[in-house]
């Protein structure tokens, strides 16, 4: 397993990152034949190839670039704090009906995972309402999470 | 040459392009659907609705909360070339790899480092132009450049770096046919359409050299082969700034003679912001003193004669007023032909409301139907000062405000950063704010792609002809002018043209043909869409043959322009037929009669308006130079 820091990234693409002293969130610049590109080391996707490092650069765009191939690398800040659910102030209000919602996984207000390239189910009552801020107009909820399984894992 | 408007070097001047084309690949990019455009009836019309979500940081992009709270319906009109993957209801298939390694080939040849592995990014867009709420868009290439000539008319050359090419899909176009209201139609057929889009640095520092810069890059892509041929295909965006203003982004501009037109307006309209700026440091007015207090000011209307208020009364609207102290003035202050800041601040309201726009003190109020009494209680209501008023359902009303207000609080700063729209004349309309980072986040559909960099390495060995290189071979090879040869290649007439010589037609007419007769009959009115490289070919084959006289050919063009339809060797026999020496002789005969008159006058002068007359009856059915001769002799034993 790879550790926190090194989220996805696996075999000499990992004892490179450590080598070079770097590590998830950090801010690179890449060169290779003079031409530079600035971003910011991101998880690895767990299913992606192995040998690329992945990087989110300035213009919002993420692309992979392989650590074997002559680049000069330069460490120069570190990006971090982000992927958190935003915490939204609900008020229920106690006149409106009680609706009871029970989770059982899927893409409800699903959150995007860097580590699986996929998304990750999110059923707090803080998520559904900083998805959705117009429920709280129309009931009291609470959320319940039974089971967490994607709807294409459900067999019959 | 336009003259040139301002001191570009002083005011700080530089600009920057973004060019789009639409590859020629027989499928979509993310669908095996054909890339075609259809006229067909929709098959069927999908009803959607857009929500925003939260970004990968946890916030939304303010761009697409003002796009949620305009509350749009869709329609998306669903034709036969169209899957479930353009209505979302499947997932993409994997890129189109021709597309994909055609991009490529074009970033190459503008000298770009292609990266290693890419992915494909969901870039949002909440204004129904693409049913999944996001364009899938991936990077290809970094860093390149092109050279171009700073001037057409100098020989000096510049280095124009290229940031970022990426693939993306084109977006579903908007039926404005249809659409109505808060009732948006799209068509689907455009949409996912392999786009590339080029985006150079923002280094070029004059109007003259953003037109040489673009017509440069137009004629790379044009000749590099995988990109879609015709009018729109090739689209450019202007991004122009000025040392004390901003960076502005100019869309929509289609011909390149608009570009420094459309540039002078937009340092006319950054230097006036300015100017507002330091008229409003002059007054010393700060922004605290423009608060965001709203008043209900519908009471002053309550027996109002205005007709606008009347039926806005009518649909329960209120009339709510802003209060701008300090800005008497200024809101009339023109800053593009026939736009003042007042129409800046309307626009914007436009854009980001369903209201009509504002009504502002600056402005004839007595030219709504106002009356004294109510101009004098409106102007008491904010103590005398200047104020904005809108119409409409109150809470409406009251975000317009807020949006008039967030403008009139970055007035204070000169010029607001901002996308818009250029018309034909060069005159530009606020369409978006520029948008945040945080609507870019990778797909999770497809997994990233890592580029075979073989494959490049044998491409970039095998890249198609360079354009500059054609321009001198077109040269050489066919003794034209650099100037024509520039102009075949940028009207994507070049291939053609070499097609045609290779089939035995005379240079010089084919260069008549595809360089003046075409542009001249389409001004007639003649739609020359309808004529195809197909029919050229034929035509000129005709011609080789002797089936009629080069003459013939404008009014071959322009019969077959009016008529699509019509059997073209139908055309060719009528305009055809050839004449004999003594049918010709009878002609000239007969126009010598009627034109003693002349001949006397003129004497041998009289040749080129009697050439004419002759001509009209004989063009294209026998050789202009066989009338020529023939009507000098006759002409001559009659002087």
């Amino acid at each position: 397993m790879s550790e926190e820091k090194y989220t996805g990234y696996r075999g000499s693409t990992l004892d490179w990152l450590k080598n070079q002293g770097l590590k998830v969130w950090d801010e690179i610049e890449v060169t290779k034949a003079g031409s530079s590109l600035k971003g910011v080391i991101l998880p690895r996707n767990e299913l992606a190839e192995t040998d690329f490092i992945s990087l989110k650069l300035s213009t919002g765009y993420n692309i992979g670039f392989n650590p074997r191939e002559t680049y000069r690398i330069k460490k120069i800040g570190r990006f971090e704090g982000r992927y958190h659910v935003p915490k939204v102030n609900v008020t229920q209000k106690p006149e409106l009906p009680f609706v009871p919602i029970l989770g059982c996984g899927g893409t409800i207000a699903s959150r995007l995972d860097y580590q699986t390239g996929g998304t990750i189910p999110a059923l707090t009552p803080e998520e559904l309402f900083s998805s959705f801020p117009e429920i709280a107009e129309l009931a009291r909820v609470e959320t319940r999470l039974l089971f967490d399984i994607f709807s294409e894992n459900i067999t019959f | 040459m336009t003259e040139k408007m301002f001191d570009y070097d002083n005011l700080g001047f530089k600009a920057g392009l973004e060019i789009h084309a639409q590859l020629s690949t027989e499928k979509k990019l993310f669908c095996h659907c054909p890339a075609i455009l259809t006229n067909e009836k929709p098959q069927a019309i999908v009803q959607r609705k857009f929500r925003p979500v939260l970004g990968e940081m946890g916030v939304y992009d303010p761009a697409l909360l003002i796009e949620f709270k305009k509350d749009h319906t869709i329609f998306y009109e669903v034709f036969d070339s169209v899957c479930i993957y353009e209505l979302d209801e499947t997932p993409p298939l994997p890129i189109n790899d021709e597309a994909l390694y055609d991009s490529i080939k074009l970033a190459k040849m503008m000298n770009c480092k292609i990266v290693e592995e890419t992915n494909i990014c969901r870039k949002n867009y909440l204004d129904g132009s693409v049913p999944c709420g996001f364009q899938r868009t991936v990077l290809i290439g970094y860093d390149g450049y092109v050279t171009f000539k700073k001037d057409p008319s100098m020989i000096e050359e510049k280095k124009l770096p290229i940031s970022w090419i990426y693939i993306e899909e084109d977006a579903a176009r908007r039926d404005n046919d249809r659409t109505k209201g808060k009732n948006i139609f799209f068509k689907l057929d455009r949409l996912g359409i392999p786009l590339i889009e080029i985006v150079t640095d923002h280094s070029l520092s004059s109007p003259s050299e953003v037109v040489s810069a673009a017509k440069t890059l137009g004629m790379l892509i044009k000749s590099s082969g995988i990109v879609r041929k015709g009018l729109g295909k090739v689209r450019q965006d202007v991004n122009v700034s000025i040392s004390e203003g901003e960076r502005i982004e100019l869309k929509g501009i289609q011909l390149l003679q608009l570009i420094p037109i459309a540039i002078d307006i937009e340092i006319q309209r950054q230097l006036g912001l300015i100017s507002i700026q330091k008229e409003l440091q002059r007054r010393n007015i700060q922004p605290q003193d423009i608060p965001l207090q709203i008043f209900d000011v519908t009471k002053v209307f309550s027996d109002t004669s205005s007709d606008i208020i009347k039926s806005a009364f009518k649909r329960k609207k209120r009339v709510l007023m802003l209060p701008i102290a300090g800005f008497q003035g200024l809101l009339s202050r023109e800053l593009q032909p026939n736009k003042r800041f007042g129409t800046e601040l309307s626009d914007r309201v436009k854009s980001f409301t369903n209201l009509k726009g504002i009504i502002h003190s600056d402005e004839d109020l007595l030219k709504y139907n106002f009356s004294e009494r109510e101009i004098y209680e409106l102007s008491k209501e904010c103590q005398k000062k200047a104020f904005i008023i809108v119409i409409g359902k109150k809470e409406e009303a009251q975000r317009a405000l807020s949006f008039v207000h967030e403008r009139l609080l970055a007035a204070f700063n000169g010029v607001h950063q901002e996308t818009r729209h250029v018309d034909d004349n060069g005159i530009s309309t606020f369409t978006r704010d520029l948008h945040g980072r945080s609507r870019l986040y990778p797909d999770t559909d497809l997994p990233p792609i890592v580029i075979d960099s073989n494959r490049v390495i044998k491409m970039e060995k095998n890249l198609p002809e360079n354009f500059m290189a054609r321009i001198k071979r077109l040269n050489k090879q066919y003794s034209i002018s650099n100037e024509l040869a520039e102009s075949l290649i940028y009207e994507e007439k070049a291939d053609i043209f070499e097609e045609l010589i290779e089939k035995g037609a005379p240079i010089k007419a084919v260069v008549t043909t595809l360089t003046q007769t075409l542009t001249a009959i389409s001004r007639e009115g003649v739609d020359i869409n309808n004529i195809t490289e197909a029919h050229l070919l034929k035509i000129f084959e005709a011609l080789v043959l002797n089936k009629f006289a080069k003459e013939a050919i404008p009014d071959i063009l322009t019969n077959l322009g009016k008529d699509p339809t019509k059997s073209l060797t139908d055309i060719v026999n009528h305009f055809g037929g050839e004449m004999s020496q003594e049918e010709l002789n009878t002609i000239i005969l007969e126009v010598l009669k009627t034109s003693q008159e002349l001949v006397k006058k003129r004497g041998m002068d009289a040749f080129s308006p009697l050439m004419g007359l002759v001509m009209k009856k004989a063009r294209g059915k026998i050789d202009g130079k066989i009338v020529s001769e023939e009507l000098r002799k006759h002409l001559k034993k009659q002087v």
